[in-house]
Formats: C-alpha cells, structure tokens, sequence
C-alpha cells in the first residue's frame, strides 16, 4: 500500500516536473528582420532610466533616411562581469556588433585587435568635439578605438549636518554654488586643518567623527596624485614613473591623514565604506561621483559638494565611465553604420537630451553651452571635469591596481617606506605590465 | 523528525541511567524566537502598523493615513508655523538664552521631527509632536513676562486658541493612538508567547530524540548556547536582508543612531519587490505600440523580470541536479557493483580530472556548446555539469558498503539488473543520492560565471538568477534594494529544499566516510 503511494506521490512530482520544463521553456528570440531591416545588436549595461533615453535616440536614429536599412537592437547585460561575457563571445564569433564598456576595458581589447579603428570612419577630423581626458581611454597606438558615451569625474562630498554642528556653516542655510567655492580649502594642508576640525575621536557619545575617509585604490588615489602631477605610467606608455619625487609627495601627503588621525581608516579591510559612514554622519568628507547624487538625497542627507583642494599642480580629478566600441568581425556597411550611429549619440543635441533628462555630464564639449547647469552639484562636477587628467593605459588596469594597492597599504601602515613601496611598485608594473607593450 | 525519534530509538533502546527533561530548545528555533524579539524590541508598533498598511495601500493605492492623522496635521500646522517664524526672525538670540528652553519641549526637536512625521504619515508621531507642541505652547504662557523667548501678547493669544484645537484633536485621535501606543507591549508579549511556544515544541521533540542523562544538564546549557549564538549570526545576514529588500532607495544603507542593529524599515515599501518583477511596466510596453519592432521589443523586455528568471533557474537547477544524479548514480553503480576491464584504470583517470580547475574547461565547453547550436538555451546551462566525478566517487563508495550478498539475493529471485538498481540500490543510498542532488542543485542554482557566458541576453527565458541579480550592479555603485529583493527569491528553494532533506543531507555527508 505505502509503495503503491509512494509510486503516485513520485509520478505526480515528474508530472509537475515535466510541466514545469515545458511551460518555462520559452521558445528562441523572434528574429526582427520582417522588414528587411539589418540587425546592429548593441551590448550596454546602462540603468532603466538611462535605457529609456537610449531607445529614445535609438528610435531617432533608425529614422534617418541614411539610416532606413537598419535596426539596432540594444541589449542590456550586467556590468559586472562584461568584461569576461565580451572575452568568452569573442572566442567563439557570439560577441554583438557594438558594445559600451568600461574606459579601461578599450586598451586590452584594442591590442588584442578586437576592434574597429575609427580613424578609417574620418573620427581623427571630429576628435575636438570631445572631451579629452576621456578620449584617451580611446586612443591606442596613435588610432581611436571608441567613442566616450559617458563620463564622470570624483569631486568633495562634504556632510553639511557635521560643518553645522562644527559653525563651519550657519544652521539655516541651503547648499549653493557660492557655499561649495568658499567652504573648501584650495590646498591640502588647509584641507587638513579643517578635517582636523571635524574630526571628534574618543570622547563623542556619539561615536567617533573623522575628517576625511578615504578608498585605497589607484583609481579612488589618481584625484590626488593628479594635484600632484603624478603620472603613474610614463606618456610613452614603457615606463612606470610613479617613484618620481611628485609621485612620493603625493603618496606622503595621503599617508600623513592616516598618521595624523584624521581619516577614519576606511581602507582597511572590513572598515566601514566611505559611502556607508558619509551616510550615517561619521565622515565628514569624502570622494565620490555623480551617481550618489541621487542615493544621497534618497538618503535625505544634508551635503554638499566641492572642488578638489589643490597639491602642487592645482585641484585635479580622475575620470571614470564607458566608451563604445564596434568589433571587428562585422561586415563593413554595418561598422560604418555602428559609427554613425556613436557620433549620433554622443552629438550635441543628445548630450543635451541626455544630460538634462539624466543628471549627467557632457562628453561632448559642444553641449556644454546647451545643458544649463542650474543644479548646483552639477555645476561643480562640471567645473572639476574641466580639470581632469587622463588615467594611465595598461592592457591590464585591474592587474595595476592588484599591484599597487598593497604595496600603498604598507605605507599607511608603517610596513614600508613611501621609496621603497614606490620602488617595488615600479619593477613589478614593469615586469609584469610594460614589457609586452606594442610598439 | 518523527522519524529522527523512532530511529534513534530503536538505536539506543536501553537507557539505563536516570534521565531529566531539557529546558532548552533547539538552537535554530530559538534563534528564530530571539531574531523575532529583537524584531519587536527594537521596532516600533508604528513600524509594524506601516508593514500592514503598505500591504493594504498596494491594494489601495489612495490609501492616505487614518483620519487621526489628517485631522492632528490640520491642528498642529498652524501653530507650528506661527511659531517657526517667529523664532526664525530671531536668530540673534544668544545661545545661552536659547538652551533655557526646556529640550524636550523646543520647537527644534519639534522641527526635526515634524518634516519627518509628515513625511512618514506618523499618526503616533504627530500625536507625539501635538503633545510638545500644546506643552510649549504652556510654557510661553506660564514663563515670566519678558523670558525668553519674546512672544507678542497677540501671538501669544491666538496661540492659547490653537492649543484648545490641538487638544480637542487630541482627544479625537487619543483613542487609536492609545491603541497603537499599546501595541507595542503588545507585541512584546506576542512574540514572547510564540517564542515560548516554540521553544517548548522544540525541547519536547528534542526530549524525545534524546533524553539528557543526569549531570548533563549544565553541558547541554553551554551547548545550547553557544549553538543558539551562531545561529543567529549564520540568520542574521538573512534577517538584514528581508528589511533591506522592504527599504526606499537611498536608505538602505542608513543605520540609525539610537540603535545601530535596528535594522527594521522606518518607511517600508514594496518598490522594490514591484521592481524586480516588473509589475509597473506595461504602461511603458504601451506608449511604444506606435512601433511594431519596439512593441515586441517592450514585451521581450516585459519579460526580463525575477518571476522569469526564478523559473529559469528552477528547471535548469532542477534538470541539472536530477540528470547528474542519475548519471552518477548508474556509473558509481557500475563502479562499484560491476566487472568489466580496466575498470580500476578508468576510476583511477576520472578521479585524476578533478585535479583540473573547471575553469580550464570553460572554454572549450563553451565553443562546444555554441557548435551544438545550444548558445543561450537552458541545456547549454547545465548539459556540461551532467558528468559529475564527484558524484560518482561519493556514490561509489557509500555502494562499495552493500553486501554483494544482497544482489546475488535479489538476483536468484529473478530481479532484473534495472530492479536491482531502483528498487535495493537506490533506496539504500537515499541519504548519500539525496546529498548529491542538493549539492548538484546549489552548485547550479549559485553558479553565475557559467550562466553568464552562455546566457543570451536578448531572450529572457536564458536569463538565471543570478546573472539577474549582477544586473543591478553598476559601475560604481549597486541598487542594494533591488538586489536584496530579488535575492529573496533566491534563497526561497534553497531554505526549502534544506527544511524537507536536512536529515538526509547530514545523514549523507558522513555516510561512506567510514569503510568497516
């Protein structure tokens, strides 16, 4: 009798089973080629928001006459791991037309010759439309690789609730532009001196306030060694030149805010990040992009933001985002059309529409007159873009940064000297980066 | 469990010493008692009434607050901003004269949570708010003449009206704030019963299973309590989960000064949840109807939403963790029960694979799978996965421990070799068959690189959860609401799965471990 139960009980689940596999088994993509249109299929890994912009232009595109034989298909896949989903299509021809990717991610696949110069589309004569510290992720080898689609750059988030309680600000007062030029020191000792101010350790029943809380990696430091004029890799791209004595300043300069107790060692590991305690009003100052913006004020935080203080060279900043890239392996009409469709994109009335409908900076130089920076965070996101340095090209930026990053923690932590770690630095980028290199 | 009892029973049929009932209950529902008190202890019964009413408003989206509310908002209002300006024209006053004013009563506490309570349709809190505010409107009236701070005497009269309109809103809205001020205890008391409760069902089941000898008793307490302790830190990370999933963007990560480890949602919301599961897009898939390439584009897109990818990821881990099963189980059979040439020699090469990183196979798994056509097809997600060496080797050896006896038994009674397999074989292995079948589940169920490479993004019914999830990853930030959200979903079939096999899983993991 159970065996006879147990033997329904195991056929009901198989059956349920069997539904299952045949209801969720979808049939494959209907090929949208009814019309005769040729298919352009464009990787991105843009946000709702974003996405509904882009099929706003893509619709605007595909409305051209030149444009009448083709269809972009724009698919979205998840940035985190698009470097590895590119690589693996490549291998086996499955990779799409075009696809947006991160600015660091162009120089490895340009040498690998997995892209389309657009030198060969007349991009060399147009180059001066566009911004150029985000352009040279593009240029690889004197040819351009990629367009910039999108760009940013880090300015000084300030906690407006802690300068209040500090006096720095009056208590009633709104964020403006005027506030965000005035309350930040143009140097970095000044800007110590008043994370010192902020920085409330020990005593405070409500826990410890630190000045500054800062993220140890290349990327998060290049704002800082920029005001240093620091180039991490020489312009010829054969030598690592971080040791250069601009290089050991700017990296004392980030230990001295670990030795004086003014940072929140937010870099160790396991600490609490920097966005986290900015957030809960334990960081007074830190860096950080355009795309908290939003987060912050979700938040309902009191900041503010600021240009960067200066070092030697003057305020500086990095230079984060994506550029877009055809592969070579498309027929060549539709390359040209991938093309046309990148300068129609980042063009001067798309910027427009793009920033002003998304919060977002400009990489068209040209649309800068347009977008009328009324939001004052903006205002100066979009004066620190206009002090950025290009970031330094390797084939291989995460292996730079598995590289340095340690080698910098054992200077905050007293290991190694700020020579030595730099020395160290040098001759594995070397080794282990720069001897490849293409000529 | 039942089963757990009978078997350990019949194990241990003779106990001799003198035994005693356990106070203590299992450590993973007490667990769950004390994650339910801290719940109730460190939220508030507002925060409770709102998970209720945010439940209610999705059905109604109208939904505005109680009428207490409205009505104390009307009232305090006018008073409020009467008195805000007032002091806001007087921002020379010294500080000291400033501090004078009783704390509790200030218009500065009074201002800090009045945005919020507003904000947050507090009928508690705006009770609270009338409150101070009637008081300080008191002690404008009681302070000596010329105190700080300075009121007209017209102000100061209409203000004396205005309080007689806040206390008889009061007194409308008394009787439900009474009530949701006393929900609290009463909540307390709730969850005490239900923890008490389980905590009791759960020693009389563990009594049962295993009655303490004498002198035991401090032990098991030290047990019990150190196993309590690490239940909750293993929950604790699931609980911080299911509040974030219910928070607003940009607050998931505030953590709030009174009490760090509350975690509870102040302003719950089932955005999230809407969010990962699309249920606000049609209105989008319509406004592009004009176009028809963008019509079946909208409804591909529609499509692309955790509902989806939970069932993909159901049939491909479900699929996966039953082939791979089977397969093992027929080969560790042969292995184990058969001759047949080189059969040491073959055993020996598989076991010699899994000194090969799987990701040196990827590739060529992968430019396999696009050569069969099966690019973005749920089989391309787990066909590689079927040959399970592992499996095999974890089966054969459990296997190797059946008497021979019994096959050549069932044998000379006439079964069949595929009776043999299916009706002694398996049956006999369930614990280490059932292991393997959970292992094979999760490994596919978690595996994100694999289903990354061969998921074709255009088709939704090729997107798993866990390459889902990657998408709200961006590139310097992540949507931590939405991702915690749809990881709701994804340890669903995980806790289920465990709840129903534990037994066997653990029973499994050791079988086989010793060969006698």
């Amino acid at each position: 009798m159970q065996i006879k139960k147990d033997k329904i009980y195991m056929t009901l689940a198989l059956l349920a089973y069997l539904a299952l596999v045949i209801w969720a088994w979808s049939p494959s993509v209907p090929e949208f080629t009814a019309d005769g249109r040729k298919i352009i299929t464009f990787w991105h890994s843009y946000n709702d928001s974003e996405e509904k912009v882009l099929t706003e232009i893509i619709d605007k595109w595909e409305a051209l006459p030149e444009n009448a034989s083709y269809t972009i298909r724009a698919v979205r896949i998840p940035f985190s791991g698009h470097q590895t989903k590119i690589r693996t299509a490549l291998t086996v021809g499955k990779a799409p037309a075009m696809a947006r990717v991160d600015w660091s991610f162009v120089y490895e696949l340009a040498t690998k010759n997995a892209l389309v110069s657009l030198n060969d589309y007349g991009f060399d004569k147009i180059k001066d439309d566009y911004l150029q510290a985000p352009l040279n992720s593009c240029l690889v080898n004197g040819k351009y690789y990629g367009v910039p689609d999108q760009s940013n750059c880090v300015v000084m988030f300030y906690n407006r609730k802690l300068f209040k309680e500090a006096g720095l600000i009056p208590e009633k007062s709104q964020f403006t532009y005027e506030e965000a030029k005035n309350i930040m020191p143009k140097t970095w000792d000044g800007f110590k001196k008043l994370a010192k101010s902020l920085t409330k350790t020990g005593s405070s029943t409500d826990g410890d306030v630190y000045g500054y809380a800062m993220t140890n990696t290349l990327w998060w430091s290049l704002p800082i060694l920029n005001t240093y004029g620091v180039s991490v890799i020489s312009p010829d791209g054969k030598k690592c030149t971080y040791d250069s004595p601009e290089g050991i300043a700017a990296v004392n300069m980030l230990k001295s805010f670990v030795t004086e107790g003014i940072e929140a060692s937010a870099w160790r590991s396991g600490a609490t990040p920097t966005d986290t305690g900015f957030v809960n009003n334990k960081y007074a100052m830190i860096l950080s992009g355009p795309w908290n913006l939003q987060q912050f004020r979700n938040s309902r935080l009191d900041f503010g933001v600021a240009l960067i203080p200066g070092g030697s060279e003057g305020t500086s900043s990095n230079i984060g985002g994506t550029d877009v890239v055809i592969f070579n392996h498309v027929p060549a009409d539709v390359a040209e059309a991938s093309y046309r469709f990148f300068v129609f994109l980042t063009n001067k009335d798309n910027q427009v529409l793009w920033c002003k409908k998304l919060d977002q900076l400009p990489v068209n130089v040209n649309a800068h007159a347009e977008v009328n920076f009324e939001d004052p965070y903006l205002k100066i996101f979009n004066e620190q873009m206009g002090y950025t340095k290009p970031n330094p090209l390797v084939k291989d930026f995460a292996l730079l940064e598995d590289i340095i990053n340690p080698e910098i923690e054992t200077v905050f932590s007293n290991q190694k000297t700020t020579e030595n770690a730099l020395k160290s630095i040098r001759e594995r980028v070397e080794a282990e980066l720069l001897t490849e290199m293409l000529p | 469990m039942t089963e757990t009892v009978k078997m350990n029973k019949n194990a241990e049929p003779q106990i001799s010493q003198e035994t005693k009932k356990s106070v203590w209950a299992s450590p993973v529902l007490l667990a769950i008692a004390v994650i339910l008190l801290f719940f109730i202890a460190y939220g508030t019964s507002e925060q409770f009434l709102k998970f209720g009413s945010m439940i209610i408003s999705s059905f109604v989206p109208e939904e505005k607050g109680t009428q207490a509310f409205v009505s104390l908002r009307d009232a305090i209002e006018p008073s409020y901003r009467l008195l805000d300006n007032e002091y806001s024209a007087r921002l020379d006053v010294p500080e000291a004269e400033r501090k004078a004013l009783p704390q509790n009563i200030s218009l500065k506490q009074i201002k800090d949570t009045h945005e919020e309570n507003i904000n947050r349709e507090s009928s508690l809190g705006m009770f609270n708010e009338a409150q101070a505010l009637v008081q300080h409107i008191e002690y404008l009236e009681g302070r000596s003449k010329g105190g700080f701070p300075e009121i007209d005497d017209s102000i100061l009269k209409t203000l004396t009206e205005q309080k007689t309109v806040i206390k008889t809103a009061m007194a409308k809205a008394s009787s439900s704030s009474i009530f949701m001020a006393a929900l609290r205890p009463l909540y307390v008391l709730l969850a005490l019963l239900v923890a008490l409760g389980v905590s009791f069902y759960a020693v009389k089941l563990y009594n049962e299973a295993r009655p303490i000898m004498k002198g035991e008793i401090v032990k098991r307490m030290f047990l019990y309590s150190a196993l309590t302790l690490l239940a909750v830190l293993v929950l604790f990370p699931f609980f911080w989960m299911l509040c974030t999933s219910f928070k607003p963007s940009g607050q998931e990560l505030v953590i709030k000064s009174s009490n760090p480890f509350d975690f509870v949602p102040e302003e719950p919301t089932l955005s999230n949840f809407r969010r990962v599961l699309k249920l606000d897009a049609p209105a989008d898939a319509a406004e592009t109807e004009a176009n028809r390439f963008a019509s079946e584009a909208a409804k591909l897109e529609q499509k692309k939403n955790f509902g989806t990818y939970f069932l993909n990821s159901l049939v491909v881990s479900l699929s996966a963790a039953l082939l791979a099963t089977f397969i093992a189980a027929t080969g560790a059979y042969a292995f184990s029960k058969k001759n047949f040439p080189y059969k040491g020699a073959i055993l020996k090469a598989l076991i010699a694979t899994m000194l090969i990183p799987g990701m040196m196979f990827m590739i060529p798994q992968f430019f396999m799978i696009c050569k069969m056509g099966l690019f973005g097809t749920k089989l391309a997600m787990f066909l590689p996965h079927l040959a399970t060496v592992f499996g095999i080797f974890m089966l054969k050896q459990f296997m190797d421990t059946i008497p021979d006896s019994l096959i050549e038994a069932a044998s000379m009674d006439g079964a069949s070799e595929w009776q043999i397999f299916t009706l002694m074989i398996v049956p006999l292995a369930l614990p280490v068959v059932l292991t393997l079948f959970l292992l094979t589940f999760l490994s596919n169920w978690s595996n994100f690189l694999w289903q990354l490479i061969v998921t074709d993004f255009e088709n939704p019914g090729s997107i798993t959860l866990p390459v889902g999830l990657a998408m709200f990853r961006g590139q310097y930030s992540s949507e931590l609401g939405l991702i915690m959200a749809g990881s709701c979903f994804s340890i669903v079939p995980i806790a289920v799965l465990f709840l129903f096999a534990q037994r066997y899983f653990i029973e499994g993991m050791t079988a086989g471990a010793v060969k006698e």
